[in-house]
């Protein structure tokens, strides 16, 4: 476990590195994903100039539910995002078999080898919305409330990572899939709006085959009250599925991995 | 003219060998516009949107993904890549003009993705009566081919001056991201620009992305009538212009500047 962590260290530091060796293009992401959270933003007071409310979420609420998106984009792209988008690469040109001779597990080393800094700015851009959207509200949050939000957060980005991962063993079992790491962030967008404007088929589908329709939803309802904080534990029970299955997946797909050479 | 049907030719072949990405690009594509289309639905059924008005915004989205798939260019993130790496050192060596090259490859990627949107439409789940609203007359077909080739060679020349950047930048790939920006709220890929306040309607009718969805979507939808347009056509030309000279003067810049070792 120690020289996990250590790893996981150096790579965070490896990555901080090669961030700050183009400074000014580091600058230049931060305000582009600073131009992503705006844009967000001006998208939803359009929308809500047209329609009044979404579900059970006003304008209020939309706010703090595109703060939690922002916030929960720190780990999907800064992360997640990140490191995965080198796997097909490496898949395709033979260089797994490198990695698979290191004595880590190949699942950590293609899932922590790079982090994006660059993200920083949602990092702070989601609270500052979440905290203009529960003003707007008016309606006191406790102490314990806030704890079991960040809680649900945690639980929402296992989720996430693990069913990411699972998309992610599709390269194993195709000749090339570059832009599979985009199918996640892609889908990862309907987590934005409320479950109900789904139709019946696929909100299934979004709740329990695939559940991202509830990476937001879920933190964001226990923050307004409408839902039971016993809602995480439905989050980490699907968590633990979709990392078993994705484990499984994975060494199964190594298994029958070749390459000629890297 | 013969070579640049050998470089299609060529390109009509590569567009089939990694099916699976293709599929995959519909996919990531797809999910933006079926989020739309389920919102509007969830709107009508609420009772907070009329009928024919869900219609319009489902149809609307729809037909901007599929417009989307014909007429646009994604090669800039690894141009730009190989023009930092030195892997563009090849190119110089051949006989060819790389230009024409990319562009009978993202002719012949356009062409042959049509086939794999077909599929989606299946997918949407869009009910039958919403295409009433289309104006599937021959005229406007006509006008709305001349807009698709148009919003093309835009958006191909859009990518190619991006991906010239990086002859200068070390990193250029930021770029990409303020085109999408742009494109989203300016073209209308996010929201329709009619949701928009008249300050913006008006920036985007001049901006080189009005022609890539409001027009045609426009035409089909019968919101906007064809001699309304004329001077969206005449303005998209104008752009045209523009944007190739703009290039032609990067190329010849860049070519002179490029220097690298090994490759």
């Amino acid at each position: 476990m120690k020289r996990y962590l250590v790893l996981l260290v150096s790579f965070l530091k490896l990555s901080w590195m090669v961030g700050m060796e183009y400074r000014v293009n580091f600058l230049v992401w931060l305000a582009v994903d600073l131009g992503w959270g705006l844009a967000d933003l001006y998208f939803y007071t359009i929308l809500f100039q047209n329609v009044q409310s979404l579900g059970r979420w006003g304008i209020s609420e939309t706010l703090v539910v595109v703060g939690i998106f922002r916030v929960l984009m720190v780990p999907a792209w800064g992360w997640m995002t990140t490191s995965f988008e080198q796997l097909p690469k490496m898949i395709h040109s033979g260089q797994l078999d490198m990695l698979m001779t290191k004595p880590v597990d190949s699942q950590f080393m293609v899932s922590c080898n790079k982090f994006a800094f660059s993200l920083l700015s949602s990092a702070i851009v989601g609270p500052t919305l979440i905290w203009m959207g529960l003003a707007q509200r008016n309606i006191p949050i406790s102490v314990a409330q806030v704890g079991v939000f960040i809680l649900s957060l945690f639980a929402t980005t296992f989720l996430m990572y693990a069913v990411f991962f699972l998309f992610m063993t599709a390269c194993l079992f195709t000749e090339r899939l570059n832009n599979i790491v985009y199918v996640f962030t892609s889908m990862f967008d309907m987590a934005r709006y409320p479950k109900d404007i789904y139709g019946l088929i696929p909100q299934r589908i979004f709740t329990s085959i695939l559940p991202v329709a509830l990476m937001v939803s879920v933190p964001a309802d226990i923050l307004f009250g409408f839902t039971s904080p016993w809602y995480i534990l439905q989050l980490l029970g699907l968590g633990v599925v979709f990392f078993i299955v994705g484990r499984t997946v994975w060494l199964y797909g190594l298994r029958r991995y070749t390459s000629a050479s890297s | 003219m013969k070579k640049f049907l050998q470089f299609c030719s060529l390109h009509f072949q590569n567009a089939h060998a990694f099916r699976g990405e293709r599929i995959v690009w519909i996919i990531i594509d797809a999910v933006p516009a079926f989020i739309m289309v389920q919102l509007w639905a969830y709107l009508e059924h609420a009772g907070r949107m009329a009928s024919d008005q869900a219609a319009r915004l489902s149809v609307y989205y729809l037909l901007v993904l599929i417009i989307s798939r014909l007429t646009a260019s994604n090669f800039e993130e690894w141009l730009i890549r190989d023009i930092k790496d030195g892997a563009v050192s090849k190119i110089f060596v051949r006989p060819i003009v790389y230009p024409v090259f990319l562009l009978a490859g993202e002719l012949m990627w356009r062409i042959t993705g049509i086939l794999y949107i077909l599929p989606i439409f299946a997918l949407f789940g869009l009910k039958l009566e919403y295409f009433h609203v289309l104006k599937l007359e021959p005229l406007t077909l006509l006008i709305v081919f001349i807009a698709l080739i148009l919003a093309f060679f835009i958006r191909f020349l859009l990518s190619w001056i991006i991906s010239l950047t990086a002859f200068w930048f070390e990193e250029a790939s930021f770029l990409i991201h303020i085109k999408w920006g742009f494109e989203g709220f300016l073209g209308g890929l996010f929201l329709p620009i009619t949701f928009f306040p008249s300050n913006i309607q008006n920036v985007s009718a001049m901006s080189p992305f009005y022609l890539w969805y409001q027009v045609p979507v426009g035409l089909l939808s019968g919101s906007v009538q064809i001699h309304q347009i004329v001077w969206s056509l005449l303005l998209g030309c104008g752009w045209i212009v523009v944007l190739s000279l703009f290039s032609k003067f990067m190329w010849n810049r860049a070519i002179k500047k490029y220097s690298a070792v090994g490759g």
